[in-house]
Parts: C-alpha cells; structure tokens; sequence
C-alpha cells in the first residue's frame, strides 16, 4: 500500500497546484472554443448552403421561362411547379406509405448486411483461419459493383420486399466487414505491450484494448453502410417493385410528371439526411472520446 | 461508482495495510545476458554480455546513445522478450514472462481515451478483478502524490502531454510493484516539464524506496534521478561502466548546479565518448 506524503511535507515547492489550475482552465477554455467554433462553422455552412440553393433554383426557374422552346418544360420542370408538387407530396398519406416501406427495406438491409458482415469481420479478425481462407475471397467480391447484383436477386427472390433487402444487405455488408476487419487488425504496439505487462488475457486485450480502439473505425463503416443500404433498396425499386420511394419516381418518370419526380427526390434527399443525422448522433455517443476530431474530417 | 475527491475518507495521517516498514522493491541482476534479433543473414545482437546486479531499493539507470539496447533491457526485465542466452533475476527469482510485481511505462502515455483518469489508473486493478473495498482510496492516494487531484473525471485529450505522463505514473503506482521499469517517460516533453516531473520522480521514489530501472539518453537525467548509473555502448549493445552516484537525498532541482553533479555528468559523458 502506498501511505501518502505531499510535496509541502516532505519541503517542496507546491508546482503541481500551479500547473493543475492552469491547465485545468487551458483545457476548459479550448474545449469550449472548439464547440462555439463548431455550432458557428455549421451555421456558415448552413447558411451557404441555403444560398447556393437558391441561387441554383432561381438560374433554373430562369433559364426555364427564358425559351419555352429551347427547354422543354415537359422534361425539365421548374422550381415554381415543383415546390407545390413537394408540398402536395408530403401531405399525401399514399406517398408516406410508400416512403415507409423504402425505411423499413433500408434498415432491415442495413441490419441484416452490416450483423453478417460485423461477424464475419469479427471471425476473420479474431480467428487466424477464417482470415486466410475468407480474405481473398472477400477481396474478390469487393471489387465487383454490387448494384451489379440486382437482376442477380430479382432472379432469386423475385418482386417485393425481400430482392431489395438483399440488394440492400449485400451492398451493407461489405464496408461493416472491412472496416471491422481493419479496425480489429490495427493494434497499438505499445498499448500492447502494457496490456502484456499486466498479464492481460487475450479476452481482456480484446475487451478493454482491442475492442474501443476499432470502434471508430466500425463505426465509419456502419456509417458508410447506412447511405449503401438506401441506395440500394431505391435501385431495387426501381427494377421492380410496386411500392416505396424508387417505385414513385420510376412512376413519376414514366408518366412524365417531372414536377412529381423531382418532389419525390427532395423527399428522399432528407430521408438521407435523417439518417445519415442519426447515424451520427448515435456515432457521437457510442465513440464519445473522438467527437471533437470526427467533426474536422 | 467513484466518489468526488473532495469527499473520499483517505486518512493521510496513519500508512495504510498496517506495514510502516515496507519491504525495499526487489533487486536486479542479470547473468551473461545476450540478445540477438534475426537469424542468419540478418542477425542482429542487440545485447551482449550483459552481466551487473543492483541493490533491492535502488535508482538505476541505463543511459547511452540510441540503438544501444537500453529498451530490449527493460523488455527483457519486463518478461516481454526473452534473453538468447543467460537470465534476468528480480528479487532472485528468474524471469521468464510478464509479473505483477513488476510494473512498466512508456515514452508513451498508452493512456486509453475512452478511459477518464480515474478509469484509466483502474485499469491495472481491473485486468486483475481487484474489486476491494479501498480501490477509490488508493487511487485518489496516487492522484494526490502525483498532485492530479482534481482531474478524476477528465480524459486523456483534456490533459497536457506532462499530465498525461503523470496519469501514466498513477497506473503504475497503483500496482504497488515492487520494480518499476521507467522506458525514456518523460523523453517527450518539454525540458521544463521534464525537469519539473523528474523531481516528482525523485520525490515519489525516495517516498516509496521501490527499486526503479530507468531508461534514458540524457545524463544529467540519470545523475539526478540515480543510485547508480549504467553507462552502456552500441555494436553491440554492452555495459561500458558503472557509476555509483553518492549525491544527498532528498535530490532538489538546486542538485543540479551543484559542482558534484557537473563532476558525475562530465565522467559519463566521456565514458560515452561525448566530451
Ligand atoms: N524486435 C526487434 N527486432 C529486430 N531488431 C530489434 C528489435 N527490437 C530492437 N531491435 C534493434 O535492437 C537495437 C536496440 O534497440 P533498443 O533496445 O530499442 O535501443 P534503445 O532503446 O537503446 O534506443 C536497435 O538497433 C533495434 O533496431
Ligand atoms: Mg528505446
């Protein structure tokens, strides 16, 4: 057991408290900046965006009264017919059945691609056999386009929920895998070696060292495999289904109701920013010890 | 859960475990030690004929140019490599793996960021499922030798390089080992700060007489924090001398201007071929 002096009783200068105080502040005050700094970047960015949309919106409202001749109002539309088509849309309980189906496909997809490929990067990572004989073929299927696989699944599962949610999981499931893979694979020599001083098993290597130093990295993945999963489900849609968001707009085009495709797509442009915002909030909790750099990249 | 520093009923006055007299730390020895890295072609002896024993309780340093094998030393000490040929005793017993009565930093923190400091000085205590009552206790102990008090629930990133050193020097301590194994801990800071916390070092090693190996290339470093200094040369990697640094203790940063200590640095420095 340790019995305690402090620095005054054995005659030295107190330094410590100094330093203590001061940094103590330092550290406070930075935190505090980089936050204010933060909430001020995104309300520029915010700001810019809302800016650049506007003005892309008003050169296409423009350019489209300019020449009725020359831009076929048909093909193009226009901001001034969209905006209502958005709002028309949005309070319609049909589109919101079919948006919800497109949710539910995109998160059982992202759930099912990303548990595979969580495991199967647990294996391959943990279990030296799994990584020689899975790796190469890993490698292999992901440098083919999954979207590519489409025709390959409407073949198999047919029209419906479940072709689009294998479209979507396969497409999920690779960036889960190697990102946990590289995550678990990435070990700190150092870290390491303390952890092998202190006769750490190798459970509790994985558990208290292994295992947070990937999460960041797991979770750039899932994050990644988020946004797959919703591409997706939409190609999916649009090849063949009667129901959800691709099969709106496929509608919309087909029908050439431009103002109603366009709608359709802003729709759907939020939904992705819904997640993505989620998938964020959730990130910012679970890998809390990296929210302040995970905003500057 | 942790209680708040300011509340947690450590009496300071009375030694803890009933123990005034703690026993020295462990002594050092090593026998014919030799150390190859590579085979063949690429053999490579890191270490040869490394052959001294210390004094349970000392200060020992191992000072010498980069390359020389001070680190492949302490990794041997530490049951984290094994010796070509010849052994490592620690308190007369043979190494031959890690040991919980040995305890190890580095140059780096290797504090983990999703432990706070209060977590991260725990995690010895954890790996070992040590769930005794007076945990809280000791760890505000080593907080307060160290003077973090205060800093409990911040995480690493909150925290100076020389405080992160410190949170470092709390995990060790908290082990209570008998041998603490010191790689270059505080090569990265400042000199002002390194100055600052070799005189903590000084202090929270007199304070708890636990035999110390220390590694590192800047001798007045060693001279101020040593027993003994052992000085050590390169191709291959071998002991040139040994110094007994006979300076007062308790060692005061006024030490260092003293013509005693100049006398010890220029000796080291010319055996290491510098003056
Ligand atoms: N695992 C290893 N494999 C091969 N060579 C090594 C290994 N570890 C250290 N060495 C070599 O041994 C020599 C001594 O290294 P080290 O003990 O780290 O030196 P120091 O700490 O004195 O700077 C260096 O030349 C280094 O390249
Ligand atoms: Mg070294």
């Amino acid at each position: 057991m340790l019995d305690v002096t402090s620095a005054s009783e054995v005659g030295l200068p107190e330094s410590p408290p100094v330093t203590r105080g001061k940094s103590h502040r330092g550290a406070r005050r930075t935190a505090k900046r980089s936050r204010s700094e933060r909430l001020r970047a995104l309300g520029r960015q915010t700001l810019l965006a809302a800016v650049t949309f506007g003005v892309l919106a008003l050169i296409w409202e423009l350019l489209s009264n300019a020449d009725p001749g020359f831009w076929p109002e048909i093909i193009l539309s226009k901001p001034s017919e969209i905006t209502p088509a958005f709002f028309e849309a949005i309070t319609t309980r049909f589109v919101w059945e079919n948006y919800w189906v497109t949710f539910q496909a995109t998160i059982l997809g992202f759930v099912l691609g990303a548990a595979a490929g969580f495991i199967l990067g647990l294996m391959i990572a943990l279990i030296p056999v799994f990584s020689e004989a899975f790796y190469p073929v890993v490698i292999l299927f992901q440098s083919t386009p999954r979207v590519a696989l489409a025709p390959v699944f409407i073949a198999w599962f047919g029209f419906g929920m479940s072709s689009k949610v294998a479209l979507a999981a396969t497409i999920c499931f690779f960036p889960v895998l190697v990102n946990t893979i590289t995550g678990l694979s990435h070990i700190d020599e150092n870290a390491m070696l303390l952890m092998r001083s202190l006769k750490a098993s190798r459970w509790q290597i994985f558990t208290h060292l292994r295992w947070f130093a990937a999460l960041p990295t797991i979770f750039a993945g899932l994050k990644a495999a988020l946004t797959f999963a919703l591409i997706g489900v939409i190609v999916g849609e649009l090849k063949a289904t009667n129901e959800g968001a691709g099969f709106l707009i496929e509608r919309g085009s087909f029908q050439l109701r431009m103002d109603d495709v366009f709608a359709y797509l802003g729709i759907l442009a939020l939904f992705g920013l819904l997640l993505y915002g989620i998938a964020n909030a959730v990130e910012r909790r679970v890998v809390f010890w990296q929210a302040g750099d995970a905003e500057h990249d | 859960m942790m209680t708040n520093g300011e509340t947690s009923a450590v009496d300071l006055g009375t030694p803890p475990s009933g123990d005034p007299r703690r026993p020295a730390g462990a002594g050092l020895a090593y026998e014919s030690i030799r150390k190859v890295f590579g085979k063949g072609a690429d053999e490579f002896v890191a270490l040869d004929d490394i052959d001294f024993s210390t004094t349970p309780g000392d200060f020992v340093s191992l000072v010498g140019p980069s390359g020389c094998g001070k680190s492949t030393l302490l990794k041997l000490t530490a049951g984290l490599l094994n010796p070509t040929a010849g052994s490592v005793l620690v308190g007369g017993k043979e190494i031959n793996g890690p040991r919980t009565d040995i305890g190890l930093m580095l140059q780096t923190s290797t504090l983990f960021p999703w432990r706070n400091v209060v977590e991260n000085i725990s995690l010895p205590l954890d790996i070992r499922r040590d769930r005794s009552k007076n945990r809280e206790a000791r760890i505000h102990e080593v907080l307060e030798l160290v003077g973090l008090t205060g800093f409990e629930y911040h995480y690493p990133r909150e925290l100076s390089g020389g405080m992160q050193q410190r949170v470092a020097l709390c995990r060790l301590l908290i082990s209570d080992p008998d041998l603490m194994l010191l790689d270059e801990p505080f090569g990265a800071l400042d000199e002002f700060t390194r100055e600052h916390l070799n005189t903590e070092l000084a202090r929270i090693c007199e304070h708890e007489h636990k035999t110390t190996l220390f590694v590192t290339h800047n001798v007045p470093e060693s001279v101020f924090l040593s027993d003994v200094v052992v000085v050590m040369g390169a191709h291959p990697g071998r002991v040139l001398e040994i110094i007994e640094v006979d300076l007062p203790r308790p060692r005061l940063p006024k030490l260092r201007d003293s013509p005693e200590f100049s006398e010890i640095c220029v000796r080291i420095r010319s055996i290491l071929g510098l003056s």
